[in-house]
């Protein structure tokens, strides 16, 4: 059912339905546009619904107290607003009909019924066994399964491939790997570098420091804050940790030293 | 005196080259080889078949491929020669899978299975395994199911000349088909 169907008729005051209207391709009075709405003569959806509503407005007496005819407008618009909504939604696909629903089922066992004298022509050509052979007898047939590797390849020529691979994944220079400190040192560095006042836990290790570096010197801090010499706060989550040298624990071991 | 021989004709070299190489060998690869025109290579292809007929030969055409093989009605003698003939059961279900793929083909597992209304994975593996049939393109629709097809293997094992010796198939496949590929 199409919109312009859904369109019923609207009572007007005689007043509202002699309103004259100029809209974009349209001009006439209101009750023609409705008419011309209800039998889809123009397309709802193209409809200028505020349009409408402010020429019947600006027609409205605006000195005298006229609640019947405010009420006939907003009946309108609500109506107007109501047809265009239904034609500016989007179609539901057309249903099947009933006569194709029902012709798919007979279809398919006609299919399968028919597909079996297929089956049999092949079946027979197969029970007659006339084979065609090409020369040597040997039909060509793909493998069951693919070539073991070790069929398409000697074992010493991949040993032989993997060393010339490996000689030339060498790096140029040597690998050297920064030497990770111990806790005990990384605990002596954080706490040279707190007296120094340096407050935060990235400064303590500095801009080089490894991601190894990083681990000791968290697990340091973390043993430095059980043994309650220093304290932390972070402020943000993801935020540098500010460390605070508790001077007094550190005056205390430092005179037991 | 001596004995003068007349020079080889197409069909001759044709068929020289056919049973030099034995496997299926593509149209375009023959005219290459033998330098001649398209229309030159059907002519001598009819010719070929004529003679080779007479010798218990036979030309099969798989798609674009010419091969040169015994004569299907021969096949006895041939398997006595080769000392035993070769196991050509199938299954039921992987003769009807063969039937759709060779009479829909291209085709697809689910239009097999449509066809079916069966799972068709077994079956198709079967027939993949014994070489009846191949992939030969991916479909044009979401997810590109591959697509498969009869072999060269295909013809020699039922002994048919080409894809064309099948009986026409029946409307109503035809229909079934047309409504599961909409």
């Amino acid at each position: 059912m199409t919109a312009a169907r859904n369109a019923t008729a609207v009572d007007l005051s005689p007043w509202l339905h002699d309103v004259t209207l100029e809209l974009p391709g349209f001009s006439g009075s209101l009750g023609e546009l409705l008419d011309q709405a209800r039998t889809g003569a123009i397309e709802l959806a193209e409809l200028p619904v505020t349009a409408v509503l402010a020429q019947c407005l600006a027609y409205c007496p605006q000195d005298q107290d006229a609640p019947e005819l405010l009420a006939d407008v907003t009946a309108l618009a609500a109506r107007l607003l109501a047809w265009k909504a239904r034609a500016l939604l989007p179609r539901p696909e057309k249903a099947a009909p009933e006569e194709e629903a029902n012709f798919l089922l007979p279809a398919q066992l006609a299919a399968a019924a028919a597909l079996q004298s297929c089956t049999v022509f092949l079946a027979d050509r197969l029970a007659a066994e006339q084979r065609a052979y090409p020369r040597g007898g040997v039909l060509p047939a793909l493998p069951a399964h693919p070539q073991p590797l070790e069929t398409v390849l000697a074992p010493q020529s991949l040993v032989h491939a993997l060393t010339r691979l490996a000689a030339r994944r060498q790096p140029a220079q040597p690998l050297r790997l920064r030497p990770v400190p111990s806790l005990e040192t990384m605990v002596r560095r954080l706490l040279t570098r707190l007296r120094m006042g340096v407050a935060t836990f990235s400064a303590l290790l500095g801009k080089q420091a490894s991601r190894a570096e990083y681990v000791v010197g968290f697990l340091a801090l973390l043993s430095l804050i059980r043994r309650g010499i220093v304290s932390v706060v972070q402020h943000e989550r993801f935020g540098d940790i500010v460390v605070q040298l508790d001077q007094r624990v550190d005056d205390e071991r430092a005179n037991t030293a | 005196m001596m004995n003068e021989r007349t020079p080889p004709d197409l069909a001759a070299r044709l068929g020289a080259v056919l049973f030099a190489l034995g496997e299926p060998v593509d149209r375009e690869r023959l005219l290459r080889l033998l330098a001649c025109t398209p229309a030159a290579l059907d002519e001598a292809i009819v010719q070929l078949r004529q003679r080779a007929q007479a010798l218990g030969l036979w030309v099969i055409e798989h798609g674009t491929q010419l091969q040169l093989v015994t004569d299907p009605a021969l096949a006895h003698d041939v398997e006595t020669a080769l000392g035993g003939g070769r196991s050509g059961r199938l299954s039921p279900a992987a003769l009807e899978t063969l039937a759709i793929v060779a009479y829909c083909q291209p085709v697809t597992r689910a239009e097999i299975d449509a066809l079916r209304g069966v799972d068709s994975t077994a079956a198709l593996q079967t027939l993949l395994n014994r070489g009846l049939i191949e992939p030969v393109g991916r479909a044009e629709q979401p997810g590109a199911p591959v697509q498969y097809g009869t072999t060269a293997l295909f013809l020699q094992s039922f002994g048919l000349a080409s894809r064309e010796e099948l009986p026409p198939l029946p409307e109503a496949v035809a229909t079934w088909l047309r409504v599961v590929r909409r």
